[in-house]
């Protein structure tokens, strides 16, 4: 059969030379002087920063290792460049949040970067806790049992432990600490809400993630005990405002 | 280590699910009714690679609770249709992120 020679788009230089230092010269090793290039280049012209944006998004085509390095560049820009950053996290929300609108396979893997970065964009304190704290839940509650969300589909749980391998390990102090707890007996109440057993990836990967931030803990071992956990944890907290899962109370200077 | 300046709080609203085509103007034309209780709106036009997925969306910046509660009442489910009849119901949510662009940056000498 004919093979179709695959078009190469052409795209003005400076565009090819912007894609050319985030999704293939950006290292752990090149990050600060890529950021000096970048520094450079013409924002204040709006298709220029129309297609920094658009790039910045696009944090699939960055090798999984490599995103922390996009989310570093981008802070490190933020102080000059607000818009740049504000719009990029704009639309990672958005893009995790259709994601679980559509639900299409073939996004999946897109969808597992875009969580990272998420999370890797904590870390580089572009986005503060509540932020991370209200993708987790919206990952585990959002059209649970539904078709967006089938008892026989595992993806939701590799994305938030995804997310949680990227950031959890900073919450480890105060409310975040707190918060962290409470989410993971949700989360565990959520894992046996899915057809069980689990395959074995998923439990290997939930078990890790579990293992990765709170080692003493132990895990529950049937939906009971976790119903119960969670039951506990509502009777706890009924009507009390100060709840740490309440994202209203401000406490985003906490360090 | 709290010196986090009290600045005026906005309540920064997303508008979700908007046509992928939608020109600028005619939002503009659309929001225009409810100019006195915002100040600052932008707008982002859909992403190609999402194919029938794609949604344009816009942001709002109010300037009180009581003007983001009207508008969301008033706005959430609006219809727009184009040409061929296709339907286009906008969403309005708080957004998940509450910065704003600001207008004023550092300079940057390098």
């Amino acid at each position: 059969p004919e093979t179709q020679k695959l078009q190469r788009k052409i795209r003005p230089p400076l565009q090819e030379y912007l894609r050319h230092l985030l999704y293939k010269e950006l290292n752990v090793r090149s990050v600060e002087t890529v950021l000096k290039k970048f520094r450079c280049f013409p924002w204040q012209d709006n298709e220029f920063m129309e297609y920094a944006i658009k790039s910045f998004i696009r944090v699939w085509c960055v090798k999984f290792n490599n995103i922390h390095c996009v989310a570093s560049l981008l802070s490190g820009l933020y102080m000059y460049y607000p818009t740049l950053g504000v719009k990029v996290v704009d639309a990672v929300l958005e893009e995790i949040r259709l994601g679980m609108e559509i639900a299409l396979r073939e996004h999946n893997q897109r969808r597992v970067a875009t969580v990272k970065y998420l999370g890797e964009l904590y870390n580089y304190r572009m986005v503060d806790s509540k932020v991370i704290f209200s993708t987790l839940y919206s990952l585990i509650f959002f059209g649970a049992g539904t078709r967006l969300d089938h008892p026989r589909h595992f993806f939701r749980m590799k994305l938030v432990c995804v997310l949680l391998d990227a950031c959890g390990q900073f919450f480890d102090r105060g409310n975040d600490r707190k918060r962290l707890d409470i989410f993971l007996t949700y989360f565990q109440r959520y894992a046996f809400s899915k057809e069980q057993p689990l395959p074995l990836d998923t439990e290997i990967m939930l078990f890790d993630s579990l293992e990765l931030l709170r080692p003493k803990l132990k895990p529950f071992d049937n939906v009971e005990e976790a119903d119960a956990a969670v039951q506990a944890l509502e009777h706890e907290y009924r009507g009390d405002s100060a709840h740490p899962t309440s994202l209203d109370s401000s406490d985003e200077s906490e360090d | 280590k709290s010196k986090k300046k009290e600045r005026k709080q906005t309540f920064k609203v997303v508008v979700r699910r908007l046509p992928p085509l939608l020109p600028e103007e005619i939002l503009r034309k659309e929001l225009a009714r409810f100019t006195p209780d915002f100040d600052d709106l932008y707008y982002i036009v859909g992403d190609p690679t999402l194919g029938k997925h794609q949604f344009s969306r816009a942001y709002i910046n109010f300037r009180t609770a009581e003007g983001m509660t009207k508008f969301a009442r008033a706005f959430d489910g609006h219809c727009f249709r184009n040409a061929k009849g296709l339907e286009h119901r906008a969403v309005v949510e708080v957004a998940p992120f509450q910065r704003w662009p600001r207008t004023r940056s550092r300079q940057d000498k390098h």
